[in-house]
């Protein structure tokens, strides 16, 4: 955990935060704020994010989701509203991108046909199939960024969030004017920019192989991890729905992918190909 | 590697090198070549239908472009072996018969070491495309004498260096020359084993000859059948400068059973810019395999699996340089954006896999591995042996490699520092 209070420049003095969290470093910054508003609002944050890991990592034997994962089959697990809305929205959004983004996608659960079902009346969700289990390490990282970002836009109109790199969300203009450059970094060289997105009261999301050239992401149809070359970068108001666009995107087929994101509305995405030579080719889907 | 995805890659190879003075062995392949070869063969003679020469026929039978009509080789089990899977092809005892077929457009030499430069220069004086396998000589003389064939005449030659035309190493080197891993400082070769290195014989009389690799009258050891091919990934990187020396050693420790040429050695080249490249092998050791690495001021590529390491691993804190960018008033991007990352893994880079569906190639086979580029390069003949164009460059990078392999052997021998000629001599 790292904080820093800059006043170099004495017109923009700047804080900038960050916190190893949800198996990713998490970053805060914030132009223009006093020193004490600018700890006070970052422990805020840090909180929210401290409090998330617990709740959403599946590895965490003592976490809410820990919780469901064990005991969900065939008896109905109560949850708390919180974890109810994000179960919803799950479900709302593996509707709206025909399957592809699905947190009940693992090689263990794979099977044709819905297998967790949520009772609005008991706030309970129940799970039809044994041996699966729900997965919210990418949904999580979005939803709390939303929530930082919307508690930082609270608190001030200049900030940028990133988690990790593949999820950014920009509060307001750059304090020197303008949006906020956000880059994708180039795969094989070092600093090198893939592409360079203009952020404004927008958010980011990149989805594909990990920085390892592994797959990682699962596709619900198969059970197998998604195997292409290139990046999904989605950008769009929330930084929850750009992280559920980019993984759907990511792993739908291409014939598909427009249909997809024009449920959307007020987000874009892109392909980006990073090739050998250094450059990289990009496509707006 | 089905026809298709050869062809796939083949025109992926062949997009690479219209834009790359790297790899210009590869223009030979592009997908309007490719157009052009459509529905017509290459009518292919094999000498040498050992295990090597039986591996080429496994590809080349399921090559759209190709169709063996010859067979050659002195040991009848070999011939009977390679006619059982192209019957329909005929059979030769004696290799200048098999040149004076007129059915032949080009010929495959699959034979010891010892045998490739007279029948090389005799395929390409019976107006043969020609292919030989790798080294392409037993000694410098006999290289200077099978360039000057090749240079004097106008047929195609290539060597059986298949690391030109795989894929993780065509990027690889991509990759090297477009400075990922900043500036090239040192080349690490090495390959090990753990037998010894003999084939089965049927009677005692045949020991020399099938296991012609163990001796100096048909072979130069480890270095001219393993080294060879290692050594083509310095001049590759280095992109064409040579070592101006090479020191070696060498003994035989293990394997005391009559053989002539050493079971271990060590060899280091000294190029004018100060960088070595090192060769180790040792044939009573496996644990480490075979292993290819260029080493750089800023990474280091594993060109066996396809990985490129940094020396500082991108920590992805994109943020914090924008801080800089505000206490300087600048208004600048910073890449920091990307897929995900695990802080776990931040303090011990595992590296960018920098080549989907790598086939790691642990070096075990004396043979030919799958997905180790032969198939594409032997491809490539056919392509070649139908155009009548000389893939370029590809002659040279063997001649090198080949010329590297010879001063090494003559290194680790004499356990001397032999200077490098500057220029291809012939």
């Amino acid at each position: 955990m790292e904080f820093i209070y800059s006043t170099r420049n004495p017109g923009c003095p700047t804080a900038y935060a960050s916190l190893d969290a949800m198996h990713t470093r998490c970053e805060i910054l914030l132009p223009q704020m006093a020193e004490p508003q600018a700890r006070s609002l970052v422990d805020s944050v840090w909180s929210m994010v401290r409090e998330a890991e617990t709740r959403y990592n599946r590895f965490l034997p003592s976490g809410a989701l820990a919780a469901i994962n064990r005991g969900a089959f065939r008896v109905d697990v109560e949850v708390d509203e919180e974890m109810f809305l994000v179960l919803e929205f799950c479900d709302t959004f593996r509707k709206a991108t025909k399957g592809y983004f699905d947190i009940s996608a693992n090689e263990q659960s794979r099977a044709p046909g819905r297998a967790w079902v949520l009772d609005p009346a008991r706030r309970t969700v129940r799970f039809s199939r044994e041996g699966m289990r729900l997965d919210l390490g990418g949904f999580a990282k979005g939803f709390v960024l939303e929530k930082a970002a919307r508690a930082v836009a609270a608190a001030t109109d200049c900030a940028l969030l990133s988690f990790g790199g593949s999820s950014t969300a920009a509060v307001g203009a750059h304090p020197l004017g303008g949006p906020w450059p956000v880059s994708v970094a180039h795969a094989y060289y070092g600093d090198r920019t893939a592409y360079t997105f203009r952020l404004e009261n927008r958010s980011l999301s990149v989805s594909g192989k990990d920085l390892h050239g592994r797959g990682h992401i699962i596709d619900p149809a198969t059970g197998n991890t998604v195997e292409k070359d290139g990046l999904v970068a989605v950008t769009g108001p929330s930084a929850m729905v750009t992280e559920v666009l980019s993984t759907a995107l990511w792993v739908a087929p291409s014939e598909e992918r427009k249909d997809i994101l024009s449920a959307f509305e007020g987000y874009e995405a892109w392909d980006i190909l990073c090739l050998a030579d250094g450059t990289a080719r990009t496509w707006k889907i | 590697m089905s026809n298709m995805t050869r062809k796939g890659f083949l025109e992926t190879l062949g997009s690479l090198a219209v834009g790359s003075a790297l790899f210009p062995w590869l223009s030979g392949c592009t997908p309007e070549k490719h157009r052009q070869a459509a529905g017509e063969k290459a009518r292919l003679g094999i000498i040498g239908t050992g295990s090597r020469g039986q591996f080429h026929i496994a590809n080349l039978l399921l090559d759209p472009n190709a169709e063996i009509v010859a067979l050659c080789d002195d040991f009848p089990p070999h011939l009977d072996a390679a006619s059982a899977l192209c019957p329909a092809a005929r059979r030769y005892a004696d290799y200048r018969k098999l040149l004076e077929d007129k059915e032949v457009d080009g010929v495959i030499i699959c034979t010891p070491l010892s045998m490739h430069a007279q029948m090389t220069i005799d395929s390409l004086a019976a107006g043969k495309h020609t292919f030989c396998e790798k080294a392409m000589a037993h000694s410098p003389e006999q290289l200077q004498a099978m360039y000057r064939a090749w240079k004097e005449g106008n047929r195609v030659l290539m060597v059986g260096q298949q690391r030109l035309y795989d894929p993780k190493y065509v990027k690889a080197m991509e990759l090297v020359h477009g400075g990922a891993i900043g500036q090239v400082v040192g080349i690490r070769n090495y390959w090990y084993r753990n037998n010894d290195w003999r084939r089965e014989v049927p009677s005692p009389e045949y020991e020399r000859r099938i296991n012609w690799r163990l001796y100096e009258e048909y072979s130069r050891g480890l270095m001219t059948e393993l080294a060879c091919h290692q050594l083509q990934n310095g001049s590759w990187a280095m992109n064409g400068l040579q070592p101006s020396f090479v020191q070696g050693t060498g003994s035989i420790m293990y394997w005391k059973d009559g053989r002539e040429v050493f079971d271990n050695v060590a060899a280091i080249y000294q190029y004018p810019n100060g960088v070595h490249m090192t060769f180790e092998s040792i044939i009573s050791n496996k644990h480490f395999g075979m292993g290819e690495q260029i080493l750089g001021s800023e990474g280091t590529i594993d060109l066996v699996r396809g990985i490129m390491y940094s020396e500082a691993p991108m920590r992805r804190s994109g943020i914090r340089q924008l801080l800089d960018q505000i206490e300087q008033g600048i208004l600048a991007g910073s890449a920091f954006a990307g897929t995900s990352w695990a802080t776990e893994e931040a303090s011990t880079d595992k590296g960018i896999r920098f080549a989907d569906h790598v086939t790691v190639n642990d070096g075990a086979s004396s043979v030919g591995a799958a997905g180790d580029g032969s198939a594409e390069l032997i491809h490539a003949f056919c392509l070649a042996a139908i155009s009548g164009v000389q893939p370029a460059g590809i002659v040279e990078e063997a001649y090198w490699s080949t010329l590297l392999a010879l001063l090494g052997d003559r290194a680790t021998r004499e356990g001397t520092r032999l200077e490098i000629p500057r220029e291809i001599v012939w």
